[in-house]
């Protein structure tokens, strides 16, 4: 099963790399006066990047919060254990 | 057993059935995030995503465009929204005093800040409209072409945010005139700071991109 997943990844990796496929892009041939064509390119980046800036902030909250109540927990055992 | 001493669930859950005891006695795990807050967040998600989208189909028209503003249509007031951007940012360090205040079991001083911050979130729309009115008798209007039509909508759906915002602190506020939050009764006020946070948060974004870019 590992061989054949290396066998996989050997061929994606070499499709990827060979540039005839690579300039089958529609958007990577665009000419430096095309404006329209860069302003999508860097519209569809900046969507791209929506999602993982979500996640990032909503789960950087959730994280924080959790350590916080994580702390807040070891400090109330620790002062319930120095109270005994 | 006090809140501060109930176990806080982990944040990935051990595989065991809810109803088996923990062996630690008749310790009851409480979640590290309330329901209520979870609910905010997942909102605040969403229109995170939602301003994603406005803003991306705004850098289309934007960057595409050979002249911005267009020659014809009357340039955007930058003083007025500098000074109106302050005040945004001001109500956001108002909330969090008003979150700090409850807190500390301070409830006056609570409903001081959150009358406060109120009072600058309805500041900040009032300015806003003003503008607007201003700006619709110099010709700029929602037809006026990608320029009129993307600024009235980012703009016009981030204000829709402030004044859903407004009317629910306005609620909160009301409740909390009864003095129904405190130390330990929090939940109402800080799901309202952090829709409110959200909102303060956006703001610099899209005047960044409308107004100064």
């Amino acid at each position: 099963m590992k061989r054949i997943g290396s066998i996989v990844m050997a061929i994606v990796a070499g499709i990827a790399a060979a540039p005839q496929f690579a300039n089958a892009c529609a958007m990577c041939g665009l000419s430096p006066g095309d404006s329209a064509g860069h302003a999508y390119n860097t519209s569809v980046l900046f969507m791209l990047a929506g999602p993982y800036i979500t996640v990032l902030a909503i789960g950087g909250i959730v994280l924080f919060v959790w350590k916080r109540a994580q702390r807040k927990e070891k400090d109330s055992l620790v002062a319930a254990a120095t109270r005994r | 057993m006090s809140a501060t001493t109930a176990k806080v669930r982990p944040l990935i859950p051990p595989r065991k059935p809810a109803w088996r005891d923990s062996g630690g006695g008749d310790q009851r795990e409480r979640a590290f995030i309330p329901s209520g807050m979870l609910a905010v967040l997942m909102l605040i998600a969403t229109e995170m995503m939602l301003f994603s989208g406005l803003i991306g189909s705004f850098l289309i028209f934007r960057l595409s465009a050979p002249f911005w503003p267009p020659p014809s249509l009357p340039h955007l007031p930058l003083t007025v929204t500098w000074i109106n951007t302050f005040v945004l940012m001001s109500s956001s360090i108002t909330m969090y005093l008003a979150v700090r205040a409850v807190h500390q079991n301070r409830q006056r001083l609570t409903r001081r800040w959150l009358v406060v911050t109120a009072v600058l979130g309805s500041t900040f729309l009032a300015v806003q409209g003003s503008e607007w009115v201003h700006l619709i008798a110099h010709g700029l209007t929602l037809k006026s072409g990608s320029y009129g039509g993307t600024f009235y909508l980012l703009i016009g759906c981030h204000g829709a945010h402030v004044t859903a915002a407004v009317i629910w602190l306005i609620a909160v506020t009301m409740v909390a005139m009864r003095g129904r939050y405190n130390a330990n009764n929090a939940g109402g006020i800080e799901r309202i700071g952090a829709f409110w946070y959200f909102v303060c948060a956006i703001w610099p974004v899209l005047f960044v991109l409308v107004y100064l870019m």
